[in-house]
């Protein structure tokens, strides 16, 4: 895991968790309103990567080494802490974090180990994709049923609401969790609020299958150290929904 | 093997069980719903009839075993509507398949009063194979039943002579209800009760999201820009 933080990153993980979970009713509310879904996703997206810069702008848990310990993180992609040790809410802070988040230095080709790490997110989201593959085959269940018209802009939207998830909940949360409550204990708890955020808008009977999803992308960022290698799951299991069950 | 590992191989069983256990259960692990196609009316409003598909029937056969049918889904081929059976809650004593169709009616039972039907009328039929056999219906059938972008605030089902109201939940385009009957399925607005969805797309907010998104998008550019700027300039 990376990161180690220097005081209590209690708010931000309040203000993350809580500002999720607002975000994910008042989207159900709106999308029972009969709002276009792709627009409001990808707004649903980009809120969620504000609050995670909050978040992390509030604590003090930024990481300052890779997840190989090897090369420090570029003194401009790690904001700058505060005298007492709290990194500043500025504007410029909130919005840095989520890319750094995501990826430690955008400014370099990824390495060898970054490389295996998103090839294995990229199986972890395949191999979240089996169950609804042996569904279609079986003939159990219909194929899904989408617009093909409409795919581009949904797959946008996708784009930046799994990725916005990942950088909140694996980025954020997971590291400063685990740094308190150990890795197992923030493994859980952040598949949780993945699962818990999805229910105003899919009902409970999505939890078991999200909290599931949850643990195993939490897994993957305990193993890797990779928020981009949790994306990619992530993505490739949503995108596989439009052509699976 | 780590405690870590041992929670992600949790996961991955929990998800193939939950899909498995729950196969009406949305397999989306993120908020971005799938965009429904645009309704297909059996009879459409003039200002949609000339770009209207007539919508689709469907039909399937289940092998019984052991009395009873297995788990399955019958569906028309546009999607609009979907039952699913679960094991054993369709039979026919002296059949050996059962054949669903489902068929949009173009002869629907008058709406009760005062209600307008919305959307199409769809008739779920089911005999015993061979020999035109009758079919029971024991328990619930789960039924997503897609309804076109305008209110409604009931969804009944017909049969003895009679439309009977339905418990349901609205998860737009489509609403979800159980069934303990077979026959005419229809939405219906009510005048006098609340409507229950409104598919009417609100502009204003789409047009205020493709901004915010822009500029937001704008932003990280310009980020991830300078950044690339400061590191060459720091490495050369």
């Amino acid at each position: 895991m990376t990161g180690r933080p220097t005081g209590s990153s209690l708010p931000g993980v309040a203000i993350a968790a809580g500002g999720l979970l607002a975000l994910a009713v008042v989207r159900a509310r709106l999308q029972a309103g009969g709002v276009p879904a792709v627009p409001l996703s990808a707004g649903y997206g980009l809120a969620i990567l504000a609050l995670a810069g909050l978040a992390a702008s509030r604590t003090t848990a930024v990481p300052r080494r890779r997840a190989s310990g090897s090369q420090p993180i570029p003194a401009e992609t790690a904001p700058t802490a505060a005298p007492g040790g709290r990194t500043p809410v500025t504007p410029g802070a909130v919005l840095r974090a989520p890319v750094g988040e995501l990826w430690r230095t955008p400014t370099r080709v990824p390495d060898r180990r970054e490389r295996d790490a998103l090839l294995l997110g990229v199986l972890l989201g395949l191999a979240l994709l089996l169950p609804g593959a042996l569904l279609l085959l079986s003939g159990a269940i219909p194929r899904g049923a989408g617009l093909a018209a409409a795919f581009p802009g949904w797959a946008g939207a996708v784009l930046v609401v799994a990725t916005a998830e990942e950088v909140l909940i694996r980025g954020v949360l997971q590291p400063r969790l685990a740094t308190t409550a150990g890795a197992e204990s923030a493994i859980v708890a952040c598949a949780l609020l993945f699962a818990a955020i999805h229910v105003p808008l899919y009902g409970v009977q999505a939890l078991p299958l999200d909290l599931g999803a949850g643990l195993l992308i939490g897994w993957l960022r305990q193993r890797t150290g990779s928020v981009a290698a949790c994306a990619a799951a992530h993505l490739v299991a949503d995108l596989g929904g439009w052509f699976l069950p | 093997m780590t405690g870590a590992a041992r929670l992600g191989l949790a996961g991955l069983a929990l998800v193939a069980l939950a899909r498995l256990a729950l196969p009406g259960a949305p397999p989306i692990y993120d908020s971005a719903p799938i965009p429904a196609p645009p309704y297909n009316y059996a009879s459409p409003p003039p200002d949609l009839r000339s770009s209207n598909k007539a919508p689709a029937s469907g039909s399937k056969t289940f092998r019984l075993v052991g009395g009873g049918n297995q788990v399955g889904t019958a569906e028309t081929a546009d999607q609009q509507m979907v039952v699913y059976f679960n094991e054993g809650i369709l039979t026919s004593p002296g059949a050996t398949t059962i054949v669903v169709k489902i068929e949009p009616a173009t002869d629907p039972p008058p709406p009760p009063a005062p209600s307008a039907m919305v959307g199409n009328d769809y008739r779920i039929t089911a005999l015993g194979e061979p020999g035109d056999l009758p079919v029971t219906l024991k328990g619930s059938a789960q039924v997503l039943l897609q309804v076109p972008p305008v209110n409604f605030s009931s969804v009944r089902i017909y049969y003895d002579s009679a439309w009977h109201s339905l418990a349901m939940t609205v998860e737009p385009p489509r609403v979800n209800v159980a069934l303990d009957h077979l026959g005419d399925l229809a939405a219906f607005e009510d005048p006098t009760a609340p409507y229950q969805h409104s598919g009417t797309p609100v502009n204003w907010l789409a047009i205020v999201d493709s901004v915010v998104i822009a500029a937001a998008l704008l932003v990280i550019v310009v980020a991830v820009v300078r950044r690339r700027r400061a590191a060459k300039s720091r490495d050369s």
